[in-house]
């Protein structure tokens, strides 16, 4: 519980140590996402600017006027449909090439030189998108689970109350499985990065599975505390946002900026998401081991050196595997 | 027939030249589908439920009658054998004597029949209603059915008395067959269907999805005719359709004359088929026993030669049949609870089952439904209770009627409701009940006894099947469990297939044909029904998501508030919602019934010439060409003419064509003498082009040029212009028309002193510009200044302002940002 206390709790301290990272990640999304949007500002003013309309809608956007404009400027917009697909993969394609980076130097104490950490950001890319496309595939079997779930045990559920109750626990079950995959991925991330470790996918897929699986209640507790913490984040700002008010072209501006500032914590919040479970990861570390009886391993040896302890680095046993995840894991 | 005995295809015999269909392009058949609600009624005696005297129906709900007291009566029961409108009507038209005999020779000659026999005319004509028929009666029904409940079958005999009320000689009888398009995948139905939708999912049991009606018999004027009998082809209908039936005569039907046919037949319901069908216990009948087409004469609703008018079944459209008699003695179990169009007259025991009799005057179709699970109930519409007298003095003032004309009549409403939704029987009889007012004060009153409301199931897989369908008497409507008093989609719905008893039931238009004429009829007056009665709409924001995202997570049936439980929990409907019309911000008067006004009708891919027959649109364009688009001509129509006119437009038409079939340009016709003037042009424009309505203002700009150089040529030669290199300035303002509709429209331009100009464009070509010389510049220009033009699908684009104002674009813009550097962050996962 301690550790999942800590784990809540030093995952900010960690991603406190990191701005520039989550300077740079907001960076990155701000370009390209102004790459995506521009086309289409310049369709609203071309449309907007000079129309009497344009009053009308300032402070509410009637839903069928992006329709009716979609319909006007089909052609016009589906090249732009185009061109912003190939930005939303480029994206994810830098968002995961600066992942082998940050995770790199989240993991250590002393800041990484720039040098280093797009040597790491290179280093681990393919293994980020290999991760990648396999959490993706498992989320993607997780979400069927939950559609199968809801849509062909809504008919009987909406007859009777325990029924509805029955069919949302099946619901909630399968949102369960989903959320697992979620925990999986951060763990396989955290580990493959982990320094002085052998970044090989495959074996640390089984290492984190198999973590995920054994303190899944630890893991989840962190998630679920992290995603709340985003999901609180968003709805403080849709609630403040209407509550200020914001007219004018002043308004408008400071509505930019809120909104800026909503996607750095929101990049900040993931970080200490990440930071979060890597101090789950060395919480478990120490954590108590199975009973003896249950053991089939021998004890370990002892803990590792408080230096070592303390920087998160851990000697390699012969086999070049750190014990941490030899009894752990 | 038995679709297993089925003639050889080959020997199918084509409409013959004299009998089918013979308008170019005009293939008559007719198409059954509709609901039909008639007021039934609920004989299930340990059901009925009395409401109480003192439960008031609406909870605030409606609205505009204060005092308006809305007490459920205790209610009678509906098998207590109300009204005897049993009368047969057989009255006959004069013969037109030398047209006549020209057509009995003509018919001598190409009817090789060996039999003369004279048709057996009826000897005894039954005595004529009361309410007599503004056109003399057609058909006269006396038909006795068992329903098989082990075999799903209904097993029926008929004596249909039919009189020939046309100047015409008439040597054979057509007949619609409707549930055979469910028989066999070739049929005409199925053929669209797989044309629409791909491959037919039979699921486990393909038997139970088809079904048939099977004629074993057939007696005409006494003499054994079954073998004579044989399907036929269509034009508009496949080869291997079986949904019409003829008959030839032994001699002609002679003008006026009546005659006896007498008929046995076995129908196998589909399991929840396109209206029509079973579903465990619960069966709605329809469409289901063969019923005469309608003979046109030549000259009636365009017709180039006479003949029957009878279309096959198609997949989207419905039905065609003359007014008449009926009565229909239905033998079911004795724990089914039963409705059918019309009033109950007698309800008895017997040895295969209960036997209900129900008859109707002056309707045009039959249709009824049964199930042991019905709770039955009835509420007296009165109304004084519903109408104030102001009302009844602005109808009377509006349009010159006396008292006597303008009040209404009190109804019978039966609603046979699943249990399952027993919580929103005053929400379906408050519905009816303000339905019944407004129909009945703005076009005429209401002339039946009953009206019955069925609540039909939704079947996993076939979703509502039955539901949102209109019979005489009778409407089929179909509600959801934890439906929110505040979403008014049920009272829409019951708004819109009530409206079918005014445009379908009682104005006959012909919805194959032309079925713009009664859905988008229904939809214009359900949709100011709704206003009337509730105001604006605004429906939960499920209702905004695309189908297919939604069908992705659920049965296309259920709703996905429903499975939120947002009505349950928000059962007043206070949650904040999207607008499901174009709202006011666009300046489309925002329409209340969900029905898509303005939204379905606008889209380009959408506008399709409305006045096209039902089974040539394409499946979505059906519906916008039908439904939405026809809605809003009307309430362009209504803004052309202004709502005093168009309200007496509306009740003309209604009190004119009652009981008639009349068709689009007889609309046309009365829109014309009611208003004096003539707007063929505004049909033409917008009944028959594939166009919309969108003007824009495509470019406001000014040229400075000196044009005081170069020579003038004159009598005298040319003379060089002096000047002294002054400059004017010309604004030029330039109109576009998008959407191809040439609709006479207004420009306002403003100049910067604050004069005005209005100009007026008739729409014509794409581009129409305007010039000022020595003028102030121009500060703005307006299209449409004054809103009246409904149809325009985009308003945005229909002023330009000098000053531009940034801050919507910009602000909107930055929104756009933002969201997408969200979506952004979320596809970085977490990170």
């Amino acid at each position: 519980m301690l550790a999942v206390i800590r784990a809540c709790t030093e995952g900010w301290l960690l991603a406190l140590r990191l701005p520039s990272y989550v300077l740079l990640k907001w960076l990155v999304n701000l370009v390209i996402a102004l790459c995506i949007v521009a086309p289409l500002a310049g369709l609203l003013a071309m449309d907007l600017d000079h129309s009497l309309f344009s009053a009308e809608l300032l402070d509410g956007m009637d839903l069928h006027y992006p329709w009716e404009l979609a319909d006007r400027f089909g052609e016009r917009l589906a090249v732009l449909q185009d061109g912003r697909l190939w930005f939303y993969a480029l994206f994810v394609l830098v968002a995961l090439y600066l992942n082998g980076g940050i995770l790199t130097g989240l993991q250590t104490d002393t800041k990484l030189p720039w040098s280093r950490f797009f040597n790491r950001c290179g280093r681990f890319f393919p293994n980020m998108v290999i991760m990648a496309a396999v959490s993706l595939g498992m989320a993607w079997v997780a979400c069927i689970l939950v559609l199968v779930i809801a849509r062909y045990t809504a008919v009987p559920a909406l007859g009777e109350t325990w029924l509805f109750w029955l069919w949302a626990v099946l619901i909630a079950f399968g949102i369960m499985v989903l959320t697992w995959v979620a925990r999986f991925y951060d763990v396989w991330r955290l580990m493959v990065t982990y320094p002085d470790m052998p970044a090989q996918t495959t074996t640390n897929f089984a290492r984190a599975f198999r973590f995920t699986a054994r303190y899944h209640k630890s893991t989840f507790v962190v998630w679920a505390f992290y995603v709340a913490v985003h999901v609180g984040l968003v709805a403080f700002y849709l609630w403040l946002v209407p509550k200020l008010g914001f007219n004018g072209e002043n308004g408008l501006w400071i509505e930019l900026i809120a909104g800026q500032i909503l996607i750095i914590m929101r990049i900040f919040v993931g970080l200490a998401h990440l930071g979060g479970m890597l101090t789950l990861l060395r919480e478990n570390y120490g954590m108590p081991k199975p009973k003896p009886e249950k053991t089939i391993e021998p004890e370990p040896r002892s803990p590792d050196p408080e230096e070592a302890e303390s920087s998160g680095r851990y000697p390699l046993e012969e086999n070049g595997e750190s014990p941490f995840f030899q009894e752990h894991v | 027939m038995n679709p297993g005995h089925a003639r050889n295809p080959r020997a199918i015999k084509r409409c013959d030249e004299g009998t089918s269909a013979n308008h170019p392009g005009r293939a008559r058949i007719p198409r059954a589908n509709k609901r039909c609600d008639e007021g039934t009624s609920a004989n299930h005696p340990g059901r009925a439920r009395i409401l109480r005297a003192n439960k008031r129906c609406d909870e605030g709900t409606s609205a505009n009658h204060p005092g308006r007291a809305r007490i459920l009566r205790a209610n009678k029961r509906c098998d207590e054998g109300t009204s005897a409108n049993s009368s047969r009507l057989g009255s006959t038209l004069e013969a037109c004597a030398p047209r006549g005999a020209f057509a009995l020779l003509l018919f001598l000659l190409i009817m090789p029949l060996a039999s003369a026999q004279e048709p057996e005319t009826q000897p005894d004509p039954p005595p004529a209603p009361k309410e007599g028929l503004l056109t003399a009666p057609v058909v006269d029904y006396d038909i006795d059915v068992r329903l098989d409940h082990e075999e799903k079958k209904l097993h029926g005999s008929q004596v249909l008395r039919y009189t020939n009320t046309s100047p015409d000689l008439i040597g054979d009888l057509v007949f619609h067959t409707y549930l055979n398009a469910s028989s066999n995948l070739r049929s005409t139905y199925y053929r669209e269907t797989v044309a629409m939708d791909g491959p037919v999912d039979l699921g486990e049991e393909p038997d139970k999805r088809f079904g048939y009606i099977h004629i074993s018999r057939v007696n005409v004027a006494g003499e054994d005719l079954t073998n004579m009998a044989d399907y036929i082809t269509v034009p508009d209908g496949d080869p291997e359709d079986r949904t019409v039936w003829r008959v030839p005569l032994q001699g002609p039907l002679m003008p006026g004359e009546t005659i006896t046919v007498t008929m046995d037949f076995t129908v196998k319901l589909p399991y929840a088929w396109d209206r029509v069908g079973y579903a465990d216990d619960f069966y709605m009948v329809v469409q289901w026993f063969p019923k005469i087409a309608v003979w046109e004469s030549k000259g009636v609703r365009g017709a180039e030669k006479a003949g029957w008018n009878a279309r096959a079944f198609h997949r989207f459209t419905e039905f065609y049949a003359d007014f008449g008699n009926y009565r229909v003695a239905i033998t079911a179990p004795n724990n089914f609870v039963i409705g059918a169009t019309g009033v109950l007259e007698s309800k008895q025991e017997t040895e295969t089952g209960t036997r209900h009799v129900y008859s109707q005057a002056r309707v045009h179709d039959f249709a009824w439904t049964a199930s042991p699970r019905f709770e039955a109930e009835t509420f007296r519409f009165e109304p004084g209770e519903w109408v104030t007298e102001d009302e009844i003095q602005g109808i009377m003032r509006l349009h010159g009627l006396t008292r006597e004309e303008a009040v209404l009549q009190p109804v019978d409403i039966n609603l046979l409701m699943l249990p399952e939704h027993d919580d929103q029987t005053r929400r379906h009889f408050e519905a009816a009940c303000q339905s019944l007012k407004w129909f009945g004060l703005w076009y005429g009153r209401y002339p039946y006894k009953t009206l019955t409301l069925v609540d039909t199931p939704r079947v996993p897989g076939r979703g509502n099947f039955a539901g949102g369908m209109e019979y005489p008497t009778l409407i089929a409507i179909g509600t959801r469990s934890w439906n929110a008093a505040g979403d008014r989609g049920l009272e829409g719905l019951i708004a819109h297939e009530f409206g079918h008893q005014y445009w379908y039931g009682l104005v006959g238009t012909n919805e194959a044909e032309e079925p713009w004429l009664d859905e988008g009829f229904t939809t214009y007056s359900a949709s100011k029904v709704m206003d009337a009665a509730w105001g604006p709409w605004f429906p939960y924001w499920n209702r905004g998501v695309p189908d297919n995202a939604r069908n992705l997570l659920l049965p296309e049936h259920i709703e996905l508030s429903e499975i939120l439980l947002l009505d349950r929990f928000d059962p007043h409907g206070t949650l904040p919602r999207v607008p499901f019309s174009l709202s006011e911000q666009v300046g489309f008067k925002t329409r209340s019934n969900g029905q898509r006004v303005i939204q379905g009708s606008l889209g380009s891919w959408s506008n399709d010439r409305m006045r096209q027959y039902g089974w040539e649109f394409l499946d979505y364009n059906y519906w916008s060409n039908s439904y939405s688009k026809p809605a809003a001509m009307l309430y362009q129509l209504e803004s052309e003419l202004g709502a005093e006119v168009m309200a007496r437009v509306m009740r003309t038409w209604f009190q004119e064509q009652i009981y008639r079939h009349p068709n689009t340009d007889d609309f046309i016709k009365t829109v014309n003498r009611v208003s004096g003037r003539d707007m063929k042009w505004f049909f033409s424009e917008l009944m028959d082009k594939a166009a919309y309505v969108d003007y824009a203002v495509d470019n406001v700009y000014s040229v400075t040029s000196r044009d005081d150089v170069g020579y003038m040529v004159g009598p005298d030669g040319p003379q060089p212009i002096a000047g002294d290199n002054a400059t004017t300035t010309r604004h030029f303002v330039r109109i576009r028309n998008h959407g191809g509709m040439h609709y006479p429209v207004d420009v306002a331009i403003h100049f910067a002193d604050g004069t005005q100009i209005l100009e007026r464009w008739n729409g014509d070509y794409i581009y129409k510009q305007f010039t000022y010389e020595d003028k102030p510049a121009i500060d703005r220009v307006v299209i449409d200044p004054e809103g009246k033009l409904v149809l325009d699908r985009n308003r945005a684009n229909n002023s330009w302002t000098a000053e531009p104002d940034k801050r919507a674009s910009r602000r909107w813009s930055a929104r756009l940002l933002l969201g997408v550097q969200n979506i952004l962050q979320t596809l970085a996962g977490g990170l």
